[in-house]
């Protein structure tokens, strides 16, 4: 009885030197997440596997700390693969909200792939089928909670195909444990973000600390002058009259 | 010259039966949660009913296992064969379906010998394969390759291997006369002999006229002087007397396979359920999958029509990102698709259809290379696209205008390889990020600003569409709200304040 491919390949009995290199090859154990203060504290983010952030609102920052990360994922592919077809893809999972090419920027690339807003279970569903088909490089997507189980196997995927999952949750309602490489919650601050970095895969736990954007980001965090004169209503003009007949009628 | 002639007694009937039990198999295989065992037990216990297919006059022209046991034979009247047994099960004899069941049977047995021949009236398949003989030796080789092909199709067939045509389709129709099935070209006249004359295909009058002579068997037939028998019998009858010696080549059409692929089964019972078509569809696939590697060709959409009572057809759709030929590949998006389907009436039929067939190109692949294939990719986005629709896939474009909502659009993904094209703005577009200050996040409708905010930038006009019906007039800020959240807020003319994204 002869056996087939598959077969032969489940007892292990071909050697297939594409796994070998897979397994072999030295990969980082950590991206860089552009930020110096984060990689020093946490050693950047996991190169694979699922990152769960906690911002305790929407529209704290919380995409300004993964950009510079998805930006580097981006150019690191760019620079070593030859063919554009065999790119992994960047796929971003929103939920309610349309994302604004301009605010993304660099992070956005060739292979990015935005889905439509889905139900809980479709959304799910795709970041499975993505995962475990193993055909991208990092996924954002915006859950309104996830299963242990369904953590579980969403991370053993993502390890095995070298994913970073960011995957956001703005109001998390039980504080159970999921088997994932990071989880960490996000405070608004004067002039950044303060990081509490409760779970990580592999590591020592680490004390809370403070990420500063006013450098990355000056027009958004070196308020302080104005709003101390409470300059700004010295900023703002009155809107004049428009001139359009259609509009003021 | 040598010709094996294949036919098909119970074709109406077999293409029917075979469908039902598969999807008796399916059910009990789905429903069953017992081991393979006991399922394979319960369906040979139960016995398959009788089941015949009358024609017009209501006479039995195939019947299978079951009602010759209950003592049915052919040429009944269907009032007798339903007295003889019980829960009778009967069809109309349909023309139509056997002619395409046969021509599906040409194009299966096409892979055999690229030399077959139709014969409708027959319900024959005459097949010449004596230039296959180089590639299997002797004729019994070649004959075990067709019947092992031909017993996956689960058909009644009955056959004969002559050097004619016309011979070895008479001594294939008349198989069960015969003592033994005729394999010997060699043997073909002399079994021939040994019919009886009814077997001939002429007027039913002429036998008569033969048997009247004293002729009982083709033998006596044959031996008479061929003039002589032209003066009796008319010159037609000779000449179809000649057709049958073995030196004979009639002048036959050949069978050409079809340039698309379209493949029907019919169910002997309605089908409710969606899950019930899938392992027809699934044989419906290997057969597409065959087709198109014996045409070297692949596909890229594949429609599934699905007949319903009272002649509805419904029609389902299924693409895929890439060419593809794999049964399992279009079985798989199949499934997605029909879960989520809603059956307008109960299904009687299902046809396969696919015509865009394009020419098979292979993709090499690398031995060490474990990036990803671009094919994995668009199947993975494939698949995805076939159980939420389309359009669910986006790639984000830049339009060329400063209102916020209108200067970015998402297009769908109709192909991996034009979504590298896309992002051909992407320099630009980082330059333009890093000098002025947009949101990540924009909401689909600007919402009222109803708390109190402090504003940390601004302003910043924009004024655009003016000469349009919607002008556009909004000074926007940045400001933060008591929960840190960092809004993009504006303000109207009218001095209505608005949320429009977030700084995420």
């Amino acid at each position: 009885m002869p056996l087939s491919l598959q077969e032969i390949k489940n007892q292990r009995l071909v050697w297939s030197a594409s796994n070998a290199a897979q397994r072999t090859a030295v990969a980082p154990q950590y991206v860089s997440s552009g930020f110096p203060v984060f990689d020093q504290q946490v050693g950047g983010w996991p190169a694979s596997g699922l990152v769960e952030l906690q911002p305790s609102a929407m529209g704290i920052g919380e995409l300004r700390l993964i950009l510079p990360a998805l930006s580097l994922l981006t150019e690191n592919q760019n620079s070593d693969s030859l063919k554009p077809s065999t790119k992994k893809l960047q796929v971003w999972l929103p939920s309610g909200v349309q994302l604004m090419p301009h605010g993304l920027g660099s992070a956005l690339a060739s292979q990015t792939l935005v889905m439509k807003t889905l139900p809980h279970t479709d959304a799910l569903w795709v970041l499975d089928t993505l995962l475990q088909s193993g055909v991208c490089g990092s996924v954002v997507c915006w859950l309104s909670g996830l299963e242990p189980a369904q953590a579980k196997r969403l991370q053993l995927a993502a390890k095995e195909h070298g994913t970073l999952v960011f995957c956001i949750q703005s109001n998390v309602r039980q504080q159970n444990s999921l088997p994932i490489s990071m989880r960490l919650r996000l405070e608004p601050t004067k002039n950044g973000l303060s990081l509490d970095v409760f779970k990580r895969q592999n590591a020592y736990s680490v004390e809370p600390f403070y990420l500063d954007f006013a450098s990355v980001e000056p027009s958004l965090y070196q308020r302080a002058r104005i709003s101390e004169a409470h300059a700004y209503q010295h900023n703002v003009l009155t809107f004049p009259k428009s001139r359009h007949p259609s509009y003021t009628g | 010259m040598l010709w094996l002639a294949l036919h098909f007694p119970n074709l109406h009937l077999n293409s029917l039966v075979c469908t039902a039990s598969a999807i008796d198999e399916n059910s009990a295989c789905e429903t069953s949660h017992v081991d393979v065992g006991h399922v394979g037990r319960e369906a040979s216990v139960q016995e398959p009913s009788p089941s015949i297919v009358i024609n017009a006059q209501g006479e039995v022209l195939q019947l299978n296992s079951a009602a010759l046991a209950a003592g049915i034979y052919k040429g009944m009247r269907l009032g007798t064969a339903s007295a003889m047994a019980e829960h009778l099960h009967f069809v109309c004899l349909d023309e139509a379906l056997e002619h395409k069941k046969l021509n599906e049977l040409a194009a299966y047995c096409y892979a055999l010998s690229s030399d077959v021949v139709l014969r409708y009236q027959h319900c024959c398949l005459l097949i010449e394969f004596s230039g296959m003989l180089k590639l299997h030796g002797d004729v019994a080789s070649y004959f075990s390759t067709v019947q092992g092909a031909l017993s996956e199709l689960s058909l009644d067939v009955q056959y004969a291997v002559a050097p004619s045509a016309l011979l070895a389709e008479l001594l294939a129709r008349y198989q069960p006369v015969l003592l033994e099935p005729c394999l010997d070209p060699d043997q073909a006249s002399h079994a021939l002999m040994t019919l009886p004359v009814a077997c001939l295909d002429v007027s039913k009058k002429m036998v008569k006229q033969l048997e009247r002579l004293g002729l009982a068997r083709i033998a006596d037939v044959q031996a008479l002087p061929h003039a002589e028998l032209a003066m009796r019998l008319g010159v037609e009858c000779v000449d179809y007397l000649k057709q049958l010696s073995p030196t004979a080549q009639p002048i036959l059409k050949r069978f050409e396979p079809p340039e698309h692929f379209s493949l029907t089964v019919n169910f002997e019972a309605e089908v409710q359920t969606t899950s019930a078509l899938l392992f027809p569809v699934k044989r419906l696939l290997d057969s597409l999958e065959r087709f198109l590697r014996q045409s070297s060709q692949t596909i890229q959409s594949v429609e599934c029509l699905l007949c319903t009572r009272a002649q509805h057809i419904q029609r389902v759709k299924v693409f895929s990102a890439h060419p593809e030929i794999s049964a399992q590949h279009w079985h798989n998006l199949l499934r997605l698709r029909l879960d989520n389907l809603e059956l307008s009436a109960p299904v009687l039929g299902i046809e396969l259809c696919a015509e865009q067939l394009l020419e098979l190109t292979s993709e090499s692949t690398d031995l060490f290379d474990n990036s990803v294939s671009a094919r994995s990719i668009a199947s993975t986005l494939s698949r995805i696209e076939a159980r939420l629709g389309q359009g669910c896939l986006q790639s984000p474009s830049l339009r060329n205008t400063h209102v916020p909502e209108q200067s970015f659009e998402y297009e769908r993904v109709a192909d991996i390889r034009a979504l590298n094209q896309h992002w051909q703005v992407s320099e630009p577009l980082r330059d333009y990020a890093k000098n002025t200050l947009r949101p990540t996040l924009l909401f689909d409708q600007p919402e009222a600003l109803s708390e109190t905010v402090r504003v940390v930038h601004g302003p910043e006009r924009i004024q655009a569409a003016w000469w349009q019906e919607t002008p556009i007039e909004r000074d926007y800020f940045v400001a933060v709200n008591e929960h840190q959240q960092l809004l993009w807020v504006f303000r109207d003319p009218e001095q209505r304040w608005f949320v429009h994204g977030l700084f995420a």
